[in-house]
Formats: C-alpha cells, structure tokens, sequence
C-alpha cells in the first residue's frame, strides 16, 4: 500500500506543509494525544517523495522528541501510515534525535547512557514494544536526571551502526542545538527532496524541567534551528492543557513560562493546528477535534499586497480556519469527517 | 440711578417735589446724565431752584455733548498685534502675522465671522478629521507619531496593518527596518535586524543605528516590545533617543498582549510598573487590532444586552490557541488613540481593508514596488456597511432568539394549508347576519331518530 494513501484526503491539506518556509505550531492536550498526527507529518513529508506525483511536499525529516524514543515512533508510524522509519534512516531522509532516553530514563538498564540508541532493537520489527518505561506521565517529576556533563562535551555522532540515530544527553540549549543540527547535517538532500522538515515534540518538557530556563530562549532556539540553510519548516509541538497555562488569577511562574511559549510560538507561526477532545464530551465514535488556523502574512511578504483582482481577495472560507473530527481506531488508522458528517461517512 | 416722577405729576406728590429734593443727595443725581430730562419731563413748568442750574452748568460745562456720553467706552488695546514679543529674525525664522491680537470685540451679530467661537464639528467634518489622523499615521509621515504602540494579540496579529504601514513607507521611498525577534526571513526590500538568541541590548543598537543612519527617513518596526525591553534590557530612553531624536525616524513597537509578564527569580520588580504600562505612557499613539468578525459579534451581543463573546485563550476551553475567526480576512479593525503634542487624545475606531496593487501608481524608480497611493481608503469603522448594517446585525439576533427546543415548532406548507381548512365551530352563524335568535343549528346524522315529543317539550 502506497503510503500516502494512508493520509484521508480530509487531512491532506492538513498535514502539508505550506509553500512558504515558516514554522509551524502543534497544540495537544493530555485527553487528545497527537501522535497520529504526527506519524501523518513523517508520512506526508517522507512518502510522498518515494511517489512522483505529488511533488513539493517531499521532505527529509528530523524527528526530536522528548516524550517518545525511537522504538514508539517507529512501531506507530508502521502501524499507521506504513512508513519504514529503519529504511529511510539507511536512506539518509530521516533522523532521529532520542530526547527522553538519554534526559529521562533510569540509566541503570543497559549500561551506559549513550550506548543507548544502540541497545534498541531496531531489526525486530515483529516484537511488540514494550510500552512500560516509554511512556512516562507526561509531566512527571523533573527528576534528577541531568547525566554527567562529560558526555555532553563529546561530539554528537550517530553511531556507524545505528545511521541517522542520535540522543540527547544533556538539557542545555547548547548541547541540543549541536546533537540537532549533526543530525540535519547528517541528512542527504535529494532533488526530489531537497530540504528538511525539523519536527520538535515536546520542547516545553524543558522548560519545568530546566530552572532558569526561558521562553525567548526556547523560542530562539526554534528560531536558530530555522536560519539552517537546509531547513524550511519546523514543525512545534506544544501542550495546551489548561492545567499548563496561566489561570487569570495566581498563576505559577511555570505557568506563565507555559503560557508564553505557547503564545508566543503562535504568533511565530504560519499554521497553528490544535488537537483537543469535543467540547460536549466524550463520544464513542470520535476521538476528537483538528482545528487549523491559518496566519497568512508574514514578515517575508510584507511588501507583497493582492493582486487587485476583487473577486481574487475573497478566499475560499476554510483557508481562514477550519476543523474536523476525527477517529483513531485501534489499528492506528484514523478517519477524518466533517462536524455531522460522523458515522453515516 | 432713575428716579420716576412721573407718577406725581399732577397729583399731591407735586407738592412735595421740594421735600423729595432735599433729600436727594444732589452730587450722586447730577452724576448721571437722564436726571435732568427726568427732572424736567416729569415736574413741567416747576421751575428749578436757580443753584440747580448752576450746578449743572458747572458739572456739564467741561463735558462732551450728551450723545457721546452715551457711547460706551472703547477697550483698550496694549498693543495691537504682537510685533513685539515674537523676536522675528533671532533664533529660528518666524512667519509674519501669528498670534495677532484682537482690535475689535466681536459683537453678537458677527458671530458667524472668522473670530467666532469654534463650534462642533458636523459629521462629515469629524469624519475627514479623523481618517486624516490615521491617515497620517499609516503614511508614515515625520513628526506624525513618532512612537506607535501596536497591541495585538492571536485573535488578530498585528501584522496586517503593519502591511499597510510598510508598503506605504516603501512607496514613499522610507528606509523600512525591522528589528526581529521572532522571525527569520524577511522581505528582499526591507532591512532587518535579529535579535533574538544571544544578542545584548548594546548590538542589537548599533545594529540599529547601522540600518538607520544612512538614510534620511525610516521606519523602525520592533516586532516584540516586550522582548525589547523586558528580555534584552534595551533601554528605551537610548532607543527613542537614536531613533527618533538623532535620525527623526518613526518607531514602531508591537506589544502581544496575551503574553503575560514574567517575574524575575530575584523579585526586585515586583513593585515596578509593568513594561506594558511603561510603554503605554510613553507612546505618542497607541493602536490596538481586532477582527472584524469579533466586532461584529460583540457589537451583536451588545444590542441585546447580552455579555459580550470572549474568543481564543480567553474562552478557557481546552486546547484551544487561536479562534476560527481570528484574523479575518475582509480587513482590521483598529482602536487607535492618538496623543496630541497638547496633551489631547482622541479616540477613534477605523477600519482597514487589505491594500491592493490597484490602490498604488506606477512606481518610478525601477527598483521601487509600488508608486504612491492613488487615494486614502481607511474608513472609520461607523462607515463599514457591515457594521452600520442593522440588518446584519438582526439576523444574528433572529437566529439566536428562536426557542431553543428539542422539537420543531414550525409548520410546513401542507400543514399550513390543512390548517386554512379547518372550519371553526359556529362559523355559519357568525356569517348569517344574527337576528334569528335562538335557531339550533344541527344537522342530522345518521344514528339520529327524530324524536318530535322531546322537541315539542
């Protein structure tokens, strides 16, 4: 099965990157996971380079998450959109930078901690993952994790046998701009896939887990990250849970960092897409909500007005904003309809 | 003083005219200029005691005739125009023929003359008064406004007017420089400073200065002024002072509003005005953006006396970043106050619709984008047809007023025209004129047996 064909025709234009090179803001809450839609990012970027068709959307991928290693991303992406993450790694379209394994996890499982990207099992494709230790509590405690800095010093190289794998071991900004862009440099441009499509999962984990850390120097990192010569967009996954953000009154000082983060990564952004439950309650035919609004100008066409043609300046009304339903079934596949489109589709 | 004798011409009062004299106070009477006439008219042929006549010749002898003692008198002017006080040709050239005094007090006739009163303005004239103020603004004119203050927040980015502002510069061949701090590409025609990462206050200044100084006019976007000057420390004294002081450009800030302040770990400006305030009070013009639909919906709910909607981060829904009808597309709605160098402020709300190439000339530079703008066309937004609309505004209200019910209550046709069919009770005998009195109107069925005792009965 040609992997595009994994993404419902609803979402495409969803999970497209937009023509202009810009960042892009991703929201979930606890409730509504979007992981689903994440593997659609990876499908879309990466598949459709391997189909001539569609061309433009083709990119090289850099995923850094700090929520999920490597083994759940790979399981899920085969599982939902069919999507050989070990074989585009081999390929050189796609990285993989572990920010939970190395930041996160107890350090007594296999021995050293950055041995740990070659301790995965990798070439078992068949064996379920085991999700125990994987799947921490979101916000659990910021634990006393920071490793030794001696390993952050060391230059951040794949491992010969693990090509496009890489893990952070360190929480400074510093460290995870060099492990980042070795593994954008690691990537080899294609002409039918030319630039590189950075996605980031989960930066804000840093911002409780790191003291002093602010949000104008994460948001600068996500900026330094896209002055990259190679890279187009960068795709942010935030939370926005109400719990996370600042209450009109007595707001904690995390979060107001939260808060401002969030908002302020919106303001940067070309597209802000939000995944949250439905706001009548739990239903069993639907998993949730994509809502996708759009920012249309930016700084990059400041100068550029419409064209004059009057009818032209009307656009088509879901390119403000729109929002669909959709349902994550137990098989990964996901199904996309319109609000009272539901089971009838 | 007037004394009326006329009451004792001829009654017994004229008797007493004597005793009415002596106790006058003589001085006090021949001041003022009637008594005499009075004195005369009202006592006829009384002759006047003879040391009456004398006095008067006495008083009135040095005096001007009585019809100039009629006339008041004339205000006195102490210069006649202000010649004097401006010194014309001593530090600066000065324009002949301001401040020039009054001669002449205007009298109630002339009020329709230049020297009358400044009465209210008429619509129309209000309404160019103020599309010229903004209209001045987004023209990036010197000395307009030299610090603009641009509040905006997800549900509408400020970032369309700056559009405006910008393409307007550019037409008129301003130097346009944006200091960035949240975005990396920029427009060809533009200069931009970054300075966002690890930039201090003291390059990110000199880069200002480096962008600025060749030209003769710019203008200077900062797209975070909270970053400015709560996370980088740029002190906006030195800022204002490069910009607009020493390269008398235009500074633009924008302020995101929904970003709150953070506290500093150390707690030492807990007690400090926020920057938003700060900047607030030193802004020359502060314009506040919003979408035309929320408008619409709050001017909406206003009519109704409902609670006005709250929209994005502000409903405090789950998950929800920015609203579905942020940053409409049909224009912006901008809430502009402007400070004027007297200290006045006022307040207008406008509407601005997207530019678009048609609303510019031909340039005339070949590396020039656009030409000068044909004709203004920011509107207040009183004028917008969607806004003024009542009809509009109705309709939203209509829909909103219907029971909110889990039935239908409406009725289709078939049932309508089922309902026309029905033939109320008594009906005949509302058509038949009455005056029977008494008839039973009743038509046998079927099962009926006529009974004629019990009718009968």
């Amino acid at each position: 099965m040609p992997p595009t064909s994994r993404i419902p025709p609803l979402l495409q234009p969803f999970v497209r990157t937009p023509k202009n090179e810009s960042l892009l803001l991703l929201t979930s809450t606890l409730d509504a996971s979007a992981n689903w839609l994440l593997t659609r990012f990876l499908c879309d970027a990466l598949g459709s380079g391997q189909k001539d068709n569609d061309n433009g959307g083709a990119k090289n991928v850099v995923l850094v998450s700090w929520m999920n290693d490597y083994e759940f991303w790979r399981q899920e992406s085969r599982k939902g959109t069919g999507l050989d993450l070990g074989g585009l790694r081999t390929l050189g379209r796609f990285a993989f930078v572990d920010g939970l394994s190395g930041l996160f996890l107890p350090a007594a499982e296999d021995g050293a901690d950055q041995q740990r990207p070659q301790s995965l099992p990798a070439a078992q494709p068949g064996v379920p993952a085991t999700r125990g230790p994987q799947s921490l509590p979101l916000r659990g405690p910021p634990g006393r994790t920071t490793p030794a800095t001696a390993t952050a010093q060391a230059a951040p190289r794949a491992p010969t046998s693990q090509p496009g794998l890489y893990a952070l071991s360190s929480t400074s900004l510093d460290h995870i701009n060099a492990t980042v862009t070795a593994a954008i440099a690691s990537l080899r441009p294609s002409p039918a896939a030319p630039r590189t499509l950075v996605i980031l999962d989960n930066p804000d984990i840093l911002l409780a887990c790191v003291p002093g850390l602010t949000p104008a120097s994460l948001t600068s990192f996500f900026l330094g990250l896209h002055t990259q010569p190679s890279v187009s967009h960068v795709l942010i996954h935030l939370q926005s849970d109400l719990a996370l953000l600042a209450p009109p009154e007595r707001p904690s000082p995390l979060q107001i960092a939260q808060q401002n983060l969030v908002v302020r990564t919106a303001h940067m952004s070309a597209k802000v897409l939000g995944v949250r439950v439905l706001d009548t309650g739990v239903a069993r035919d639907v998993s949730g909500v994509l809502r996708v609004t759009v920012n249309r100008e930016s700084w990059a066409d400041i100068a550029t007005v419409g064209e004059g043609a009057e009818g032209g300046a009307v656009q088509a009304p879901e390119e403000g904003g729109s929002e669909v339903l959709y349902k994550v079934n137990g098989d990964g596949s996901v199904r996309v309809f319109e609000r009272g489109a539901g089971a009838a589709a | 003083m007037s004394i009326d004798f006329s009451a004792s011409a001829n009654g017994p009062l004229c008797n007493d005219t004597g005793r009415h004299l002596a106790n006058m106070s003589f001085s006090t009477a021949l001041a003022h200029p009637t008594f005499l006439q009075d004195f005369e008219a009202a006592t006829g042929a009384t002759p006047l005691p003879k040391w009456i006549c004398e006095l008067y010749a006495y008083r009135t002898k040095a005096k001007k005739p009585e019809s100039r003692l009629r006339q008041t008198p004339k205000p006195k002017d102490r210069a006649a125009d202000a010649e004097n006080w401006i010194k014309r040709t001593n530090n600066f050239p000065v324009p002949g023929g301001i401040r020039k005094r009054k001669t002449e007090i205007a009298s109630p006739r002339e009020r329709n003359s230049k020297y009358a009163m400044p009465r209210p303005l008429n619509a129309a004239q209000y309404q160019r008064h103020a599309i010229q103020l903004m209209s001045s603004l987004l023209n990036v004119r010197a000395n307009a406004s030299p610090f603009t203050l641009v509040l905006d927040d997800l549900n509408q980015r400020a970032i369309p007017f700056l559009q405006h502002l910008v393409v307007r510069a550019l037409s008129r061949n301003i130097n346009v420089v944006i200091v960035s701090f949240e975005d990396t590409r920029f427009h060809t025609q533009v200069r931009h400073v970054s300075a966002w990462g690890n930039r201090t206050a003291a390059t990110i200044l000199a880069d200002i200065e480096q962008a600025i100084s060749d030209r003769k006019e710019s203008l200077v976007i900062i797209d975070s002024m909270y970053d400015a000057v709560a996370t980088k420390n740029i002190d906006t004294a030195a800022l204002f002072n490069l910009v607009v002081m020493k390269c008398t450009s235009t500074l633009v800030g924008i302020y995101h509003t929904d970003m709150l302040p953070e506290l500093s770990a150390s707690g030492a400006d807990a007690y400090a005005p926020q920057p938003l305030e700060l900047l607030k009070f030193m802004a020359t013009s502060i314009i506040t953006c919003r979408s035309l639909s929320h408008v619409l919906a709050a001017k909406a709910a206003r009519e109704r006396s409902l609670a006005e909607p709250t929209f994005g981060m502000q409903t405090g829904a789950e998950g929800i970043v920015q609203c579905l009808h942020a940053n409409d597309e049909r224009g912006i709605v901008l809430e502009a106050e402007f400070r004027r160098k007297s200290g006045r402020s006022e307040s207008e709300t406008y509407f601005l619709r997207p530019s678009r190439y048609s609303d510019y000339h031909q340039p005339i530079a070949p590396h020039q984008l656009y030409g000068t703008l044909k004709q203004e066309f920011v509107t207040l937004l009183d004028q917008h047809p969607a806004y003024a609309n009542k009809h509009v505004v109705g309709i939203v209200a209509a829909a909103d007023d219907e029971m909110e019910t889990s039935f239908n209550l409406a009725l289709t046709d078939k049932q309508k025209a089922a309902r026309e069919g029905v033939v109320l009770p008594y009906f005949d005998a509302q058509k038949q004129e009455g005056g029977e009195g008494g008839r039973i109107l009743y038509d046998m069925g079927e099962e009926d047996d006529f009974d004629e005792e019990e009718d009968e009965i």
